[in-house]
């Protein structure tokens, strides 16, 4: 039997070994502009956040990651469901966007849409 | 003459090793595909107050890195093949993750949500850690 109880062993090191957690990961739903290469007509624009590689920019002014969340905390408070337009700059990071999209979802907002500068 | 120590090795389980032999094969074959789905050593932004998705379910998974470079299940696609596979799906409600490395520059994820766009795929969503 000592064999069997070998191969047993063999085997159970072996998953012991390769067994990995499962990565806790976010998935965050955000719109993007439709495929149609005809310009339609201009959203109307609620709120609006540029994201740069240095700042947020909301609504023309420069911010932080915190103070935009605030900004747009209060902006918001009466109706979650408002349209948030995330313009990011070519430059900018993908974890920018994520940070973003991450406050936003503490905030509870919904509608967020994603459109890329072309800068 | 053999010894009595000699006969207890030959007790027939031979082939109840070769039994043991092809799960192991079973399992080293099976468990690597399931890996190649993510990417797991891409350094993926974190996220505090997202709840963490269920990675089981019906959805295409695109791993991104700095290239840009992209691999959907076990394969390297460029934009083109990307576009390519994803007119090919049926519903195009099926979720799309997109996982880009948290480093990378917006620009060459915006190649990649751009394609995922172009072919006609509705439901976008990227990805992040949620782990603290």
């Amino acid at each position: 039997m000592s064999a069997m109880i070998d191969i047993v062993f063999l085997l159970l090191v072996y998953f012991i070994l390769t067994f990995k957690i499962e990565p806790l990961e976010a998935h965050m739903t955000v719109n993007l502009p439709s495929p149609s290469t005809v310009p339609g007509q201009p959203p109307p624009v609620l709120l609006e956040v540029k994201i740069l590689p240095d700042r947020y920019v909301l609504n023309g002014v420069g911010l932080t990651l915190d103070t935009v969340e605030r900004t747009i905390d209060d902006l918001t408070r009466d109706d979650r469901s408002q349209t948030l337009i995330i313009k990011v700059g070519l430059n900018a990071k993908q974890h920018q966007l994520i940070s973003l999209l991450d406050r936003c979802e503490k905030l509870d907002l919904e509608n967020l849409n994603v459109l890329t500068l072309k800068y | 003459m053999r010894k009595a120590s000699d006969l207890e090795i030959e007790t027939p389980i031979t082939s109840m090793i070769d039994i043991v032999f092809l799960l192991i094969i079973f399992f080293v074959v099976t468990s690597t595909i399931q890996k190649e789905a993510i990417d797991r050593d891409l350094q993926l932004a974190k996220s505090h107050y997202t709840d963490p998705a269920n990675l089981e379910g019906s959805k295409v998974i695109i791993n991104v890195r700095a290239g840009p470079s992209i691999t959907v299940g076990m394969q390297r696609l460029d934009l083109h093949n990307l576009k390519v596979m994803l007119r090919k799906l049926k519903n195009k409600e099926t979720p799309i993750v997109i996982r880009a490395a948290g480093g990378m520059t917006y620009s060459e994820v915006d190649l990649v949500m751009a394609a995922v766009g172009e072919s006609g795929m509705t439901r976008i969503r990227l990805a992040a850690s949620a782990e603290n």
